[in-house]
């Protein structure tokens, strides 16, 4: 909740730099003090609202090859399994324009892009938490090599809004993914696409 | 409505060390290679013929796991005693 707090309020700073802070301008510094704190509070119990799908479409507008994978793309395919994260897989030319498409909602990268560049994954982060694979290829559990830039080629678009959609790996290459880390929930995932695999249900 | 055992922060990091631990390779093979039964293919594809009926659209079942995970999270917490 504190964290909440913190990137509301800095948003609502941001406002007033911008000249929509009204009468709190004005005000004598004491009271600019008082105000600004009874603000904070009034802000810290309201949270923030995550506009998801306007998230998702300032992320297909802004030109990144970016995959979401992880649960979420279950969940994107019918799969009912819960998750907090939002996992996504950057080509690394991209990060810049990912990043540039996320930050209107506050999400605050861990590292600039040559660091992502150069450790292969990062986060953004606020109330939300995306995880993000930056990286021209991942290689498998068994060893075997998945380029990005197949996995792009054979992308599916899953339509969130009529000016909106979601741009996932299709279902075969959702199962390669899911071969990446190789966690014991990795595996409840992958029995889970491939039993959806088996009822010929992608999108 | 069934009412989840509450879990300390304890239970809580065990679960999710145990859903996060990586497995080596030759664990992943050996359950990679249990084949899917047909029942486990049916249980699964009945449970996604309901979401996709229930919520039609990506978003309507992304706003309904973002629901789900707030109301776990909640159910999960030891309750609050009074005045806190």
């Amino acid at each position: 909740m504190r964290r909440r707090a913190f990137f509301v309020l800095r948003r609502d700073i941001r406002g007033s730099e911008a000249g929509s802070g009204g009468a709190l301008e004005s005000a004598p510094d004491d009271l600019q003090g008082a105000a600004w704190t009874s603000k904070r509070i009034i802000l810290g119990v309201q949270g923030t609202e995550f506009d998801e799908t306007e998230f998702f479409r300032r992320i297909g507008e802004s030109g990144a090859r970016a995959l979401l994978i992880g649960r979420r793309a279950l969940v994107a395919l019918g799969l009912p399994v819960l998750t907090a994260d939002y996992d996504f897989w950057v080509h690394p030319e991209d990060v810049a324009l990912f990043n540039a498409a996320a930050s209107p909602f506050g999400l605050v990268p861990s590292h600039t892009p040559d660091e992502a560049r150069g450790r292969g994954r990062y986060v953004l982060e606020n109330d939300e938490h995306v995880d993000i694979i930056v990286a021209r290829f991942v290689t498998t559990v068994e060893g075997q090599k998945v380029l990005l830039e197949d996995l792009w080629a054979r992308r599916v678009a899953v339509p969130l809004a009529p000016d909106s959609s979601i741009v996932i790996p299709c279902l075969d290459d959702l199962v390669t993914t899911k071969r990446f880390a190789a966690r014991a929930k990795d595996l409840e995932d992958l029995r889970l696409l491939l039993a959806l695999r088996e009822g010929g249900g992608g999108t | 409505m069934t009412r989840l055992p509450h879990l300390s922060q304890v239970a809580r990091a065990r679960l999710a060390e145990l859903a996060n631990r990586q497995l080596t390779g030759d664990e992943w093979q050996a359950q990679a290679a249990i084949p899917l039964t047909p029942d486990e293919i049916e249980h699964t594809l009945a449970l996604v013929r309901w979401f996709r009926r229930r919520y039609p659209t990506a978003a309507d079942r992304f706003a309904y796991v973002r629901r789900a995970y707030a109301r776990w999270q909640r159910a999960a917490l030891p309750p609050r005693k009074s005045g806190q």
